[in-house]
């Protein structure tokens, strides 16, 4: 069902936080995972009973620092718990589909709130902002409309954002359908009937021809951009590499930290297996004359690649939080393209397609291993 | 200089089909080149891409993958399983910017000492062809 | 195993079949420099007493707790070497092959390049066998009873055998009837015994045992399971059963060489036949051509045997005495009859074998040593145009009669059980046996075991001692009771484990499953075959395949990229 959550003086956050009110108020859910506004001005994700609290809910705010699919998995992955709503970004909701897939969540009496994403800002660059008072939200959502999304001059959104083809949400219980939408008259939201019949709530309706026509030109011009960065980052590898691209790395493992889709408890390379004795590392420097310390780096992130890129959404946490500032999300998600074509994997697309490495067809790629 | 090059390629073999047919080869005495260097596992559906990754980044110049017919596994479904890793690491290897023609998969059954003489032979040639796997001269990996 | 690792390596010369390509000393000195190994020899066969001696008194005089031996394949004598060592008081998972005849010695010439090659498979086996750990053996009880494939005199004698020993025997035979191709011969050599008196007695016994179940236009169409615990489906014209076994006998015979594939024998013309034909006749007691009685016989040798040309390099091993049976045959009923022999060599081993052929001789049968190129029709006989081997001559023979030698071969039918079994076979096509001397009726499938001509050509009594040989194998795991199983199975770190559930997706067995209270992968080591696909799946390694740790590969792979 459709209907608009109506804006009082182009106030889009309250008309938000007044809804997800009316969630835990109706019943529909018994706490909110969402953005929260801290008392020092960043947001972080909270698991959020007392709707009071909702007033400091900021699910709008343009930063992500954290994919919250992960702590939404960690909510969610045991009964018993009570029913719980998530408020997430498309990448994050698809990190979630992934992540149910690798059974370290659980949709069971979980209603995903889906908010179509405009672009966010790397955690420091919206402290920065919002202390020098930049950082207009009626001004970004007022993009929303026609889809010219921009950052706030002498900003950039973050590298992820700006060639994200699928910031729209694709399917969730809830929907805030900013794109396409004049927010300052009115949020439209799409919703499953049942919840919309606790919530009291009647249809309305919005202008969704309007937002599939947004969507379109967004996706379109963040392809393109997404392809040109694709076109130079392939070439980087030809020519160097993921050793040569990661020549910088100091395997602090914050990539995989942040990585919403990296769900082992230890990493195979804080493993025993990895840790060499002293004699070994030795004994390489002899074979090669010198070997690069920490061993083990391109390894690790060919490893990963293997690991996880099937599954790999693209929110780019992983180059937010590099310390040496590479490209790993590009790297990952340039090499994820090719892989997911592969097996014809749309990662965060639905929990029915099966993950491609635990499942076989006796009657694929016959030609491998016949040659 | 192509010729004076002896490629280093370590295969990993299941042990009920590959690892039995490269046995055959042997009681069959047929004769193929000496750059191969066999390590048995009990199915090609245990090979990890680690196993694959880490010779070719310390210099090995191919590595060689065998198992049995599909249809033939001794673990029912390994190979297919091992066929699908397969196809992703490749991909994997040649979107990131390396020879994934240095990673061969074959399927060697018990009775086919032949057929692993000349894989191992075809191997050894294509990848003499290429020359030395770059790695080999990187430190910084 | 906390203790520092002390590893013994044993570099076998195997006679010479290593020592001739690989310079075995050099490389036990080269194992001697390698991490952790504390004594490094060579001798000339690790695998007899003396060998597995000398790894005993090093296990204990050098306090060893690693054995590597480089020798041959592990699939041949692995169990012995672990067995030497776990009479050490070693566990037997602490031994470690580096197979550098099969995958060395055997396939090389250049001498110093299979030497460098030996060298590395050594270092690669020595680095895994300082991560190896002791693994506790496990043991299932066997299911009773064995199938056995084929109701020909080698199959009836092995059912026979485990039958008589108390087990059931369900016997499968393609055919309509019991007695495979020696019920189509007439009299055995070199006793001359009629088959009639041989076969019908033990058919008898066969048919009436009450251990044993008939299955008669039968096959098996599914094997499931490993030794000890068959599952083999049996489809015949009642329809589908699945009996359960403990082991399996193959005796599915050989198919008679096709001398249509010879057209230069002509096999078209009445008076071309081949031996089993001459049996039949032998048996009607009827020898005429065209109504007239032959007054010249002559029977070609090796047809279809020592024959490149048609893919049989091999010797049939009973063309020669069935020749010498028939043509004296022959000589009793027409003493005035010309009778001979064309050959290349004559090959009587065999009890009563040589002496039969110089009666034969001393009869009247002729043996003239040559090749036959062509069979050609003159009237109402046959010329054999050919060369005297020994006089180096070419000859014209006419002749009444010709019976061609034909040889055995592999069945053209038995692709589907080889492939169901995974059963190999050598380049003959006929089955492979696991050692041919050593372990001859044993196969690479633990439990199934090999009798009569599907192994190779053999005359009855090799058949039947082969198929007794066969039958007490297939009894050791039943009279034991129980086999031993995989002890190398998977085990899960419960600390490290997410509980994704992969393992559980990619196990065949279904040996993995999420425990409920604490969502992570518990494995059924009873189920787990160790097939190490749900250690793969598993990102973290919270899985590990035991006996092929990541631990173990990598320090492999490290040891031979070096």
């Amino acid at each position: 069902m459709k209907t608009v959550i109506p804006v009082e003086n182009n106030d889009v956050r309250a008309a938000v936080q007044g809804f997800l009110k009316r969630l835990l108020e109706a019943d529909v859910v018994d706490a909110l995972l969402l953005p929260m506004e801290t008392p020092t001005g960043t947001v972080t994700p909270a698991l959020v009973s007392d709707p009071a609290l909702l007033d400091a809910a900021d699910p709008l705010a343009p930063v992500l620092g954290l994919n919250a699919a992960r702590v939404a998995g960690k909510v969610s992955i045991r009964a018993p718990r009570g029913r719980i709503g998530v408020v997430l970004r498309s990448c994050e909701l698809r990190a979630l589909v992934e992540l149910v897939k690798l059974q370290q969540a659980s949709l069971d009496d979980l209603v995903t709130i889906g908010v179509d994403c405009l672009g966010t800002y790397d955690v420091p660059d919206y402290v920065a902002m919002r202390k020098n008072g930049q950082g207009d939200l009626a001004a970004l959502l007022a993009t929303a409309q026609h889809g010219d999304l921009s950052p706030q001059d002498g900003y950039a959104f973050r590298d992820a954002c700006q060639m994200c083809e699928r910031p729209h949400i694709e399917q969730a219980d809830v929907t805030l359908e900013l794109l396409g939408a004049d927010l300052a008259a009115g949020v439209p939201v799409s919703m499953a009937d049942e919840i919309a019949a606790k919530l009291g709530i009647e249809a309305a309706e919005g202008d969704g021809k309007q937002r599939d026509e947004v969507v379109k030109q967004v996706v379109q011009a963040r392809t393109q951009v997404r392809d040109e960065w694709f076109a130079a980052i392939r070439q980087q590898l030809e020519q160097e590499g993921v050793e040569g691209v990661f020549a910088a790395c100091v395997r602090c493992h914050n990539c995989m930290t942040v990585c919403p889709i990296c769900y082992c408890k230890t990493c195979l390379f804080k493993s025993p297996v990895f840790d060499h004795e002293p004699m070994q590392y030795m004994n390489w420097a002899e074979r090669k004359g010198a070997y690069r310390l920490p061993a083990d780096t391109t390894l690790f992130h060919l490893t990963r690649l293997n690991h996880m890129v099937l599954s790999c959404v693209g929110c780019g946490m992983c180059t937010s939080d590099c310390p040496a500032d590479l490209p790993v999300g590009l790297v990952f998600r340039a090499i994820g393209q090719q892989v997911q074509e592969v097996f014809e994997y749309v990662p965060g697309r639905s929990v029915e397609d099966p993950l491609p490495l635990i499942t076989f067809r006796e009657d694929e790629w016959m030609e491998v291993g016949e040659e | 200089m192509a010729d004076s090059f002896e490629p280093k390629i370590v295969a990993f073999l299941c042990n009920w089909c590959a690892y039995t047919g490269a046995d055959l080869a042997g009681t069959s005495r047929i004769q193929y080149p000496p750059n191969v260097r066999i390590i048995r596992l009990m199915c090609s559906g245990s090979v990890d891409s680690t196993y694959v990754l880490k010779p070719l980044l310390d210099g090995a110049d191919g590595v060689l993958i065998g198992g049995c017919h599909p249809g033939d596994c001794h673990y029912q479904s390994g190979n297919y399983k091992a066929r699908r890793r397969v196809v992703a690491l490749k991909e994997i290897l040649k979107s990131a910017g390396y020879d994934e023609d240095r990673v061969w998969l074959r399927w060697i059954s018990a009775s086919e000492g032949q057929l692993f003489a000349q894989t191992v032979t075809e191997m050894t040639n294509a990848i003499k062809e290429k020359g030395p796997n770059p790695m080999r001269q990187k430190w910084a990996v | 195993m906390e203790s520092k690792p002390r590893i013994g390596v044993y570099i076998c010369h195997c006679g010479v079949n290593i020592s001739a390509t690989v310079d075995v000393e050099q490389v036990a000195e080269f194992a001697a420099t390698l991490p952790n190994v504390v004594v490094s020899r060579d001798y000339l066969y690790m695998c007899s007493d003396p060998g597995q001696g000398l790894i005993q008194e090093d296990i204990e005089t050098y306090d060893l707790n690693r054995v590597v031996v480089a020798s041959c394949s592990p699939r041949m004598h692995e169990p012995t070497f672990q067995g030497a060592a776990q009479q050490a008081g070693m566990n037997p998972y602490l031994v470690e092959m580096a197979n550098i005849r099969e995958q060395c010695s055997w396939v090389h010439s250049d001498r110093e390049r299979a030497t460098e090659k030996a060298k590395w498979l050594v270092a690669s086996v020595v680095a895994k066998a300082a991560e190896l750990s002791p693994l506790e053996e496990r043991e299932v009880d066997v299911t009773p009873g064995s199938v056995v494939v084929g109701g020909g005199v080698a199959g009836m004698a092995a059912a026979l055998d485990v039958a008589d020993a108390g087990f059931p025997v369900y016997l499968v035979e393609k055919s309509e009837r019991l007695g495979g191709r020696l019920a189509e011969l007439n009299r055995t050599f070199p006793t001359l015994e009629p088959v009639a008196d041989l076969i019908g007695p033990l058919i008898e016994r066969v048919q009436t045992h009450p251990a044993i179940t008939l299955f008669l236009n039968a096959q098996v169409t599914n094997v499931e399971g490993y030794v000890g615990n068959f599952k083999v489906k049996v489809t015949g014209q009642e329809g589908e059963r699945q009996v359960e076994v403990g082991s399996i006998i193959i005796a599915t015979g050989y198919d008679l060489f096709d001398p249509q594939r010879k057209p230069e024998l002509g096999y078209e013309y009445p008076n071309v036949i081949t031996s089993l034909e001459m049996e039949q006749r032998l048996f009607d007691g009827d020898l005429a051509v065209n109504g007239r009685e032959p007054q010249r016989v002559t029977f070609i040798q090796c047809v279809g045997s020592r024959d490149v040309q048609v893919g049989n390099p091999y010797c049939s091993r009973v063309c020669c005495m069935y020749t010498a049976k028939q043509a004296s045959l022959v000589k009793d009923i027409l003493p005035n009859a010309d009778v001979t022999v064309l050959y290349m060599d004559v090959r009587t081993f065999g009890k009563g074998a040589e002496e039969f052929y110089d009666e034969a001789r001393a009869k009247g049968v002729r043996y003239r040593k040559g090749n036959v190129s062509e069979i050609y029709r003159r009237g109402e006989r046959v010329v054999l145009s050919g060369e005297d081997t020994l006089l180096g001559q070419p000859f014209d023979w006419e002749t009444d009669l010709v019976v061609l030698a034909v040889g055995m071969e592999s069945r053209a039918d038995i692709s589907e059980l080889s492939t169901m079994l995974k059963l190999p076979r050598s380049a003959d096509g006929f089955f492979l046996e696991l050692h041919p001397k050593l372990r001859p009726v044993d196969t690479a499938v633990n439990g199934v075991f090999l009798a009569g001509c599907c192994q190779g050509p053999k005359d009855i009594p090799d058949t039947v001692a082969q198929a007794k040989a066969a039958a007490s194998s297939a009894l050791i795991p039943l009279l034991k009771g129980t086999v031993p199983v995989e002890s190398a199975t998977a085990v899960v770190d419960a600390d490290l484990c997410a509980g994704c559930g992969m393992c559980v997706d990619v196990c065949p067995y279904g040996a993995p499953a999420l425990d409920l209270l604490w969502g992570v992968s518990k494995i059924n080591a009873v189920l787990c075959k160790g097939c190490g696909a749900c250690a793969t799946a598993c990102p973290s390694k919270a899985i590990n395949l035991q006996h092929f740790t990541p631990e173990q590969i990598l320090a492999q792979v490290d040891a031979l990229v070096g």
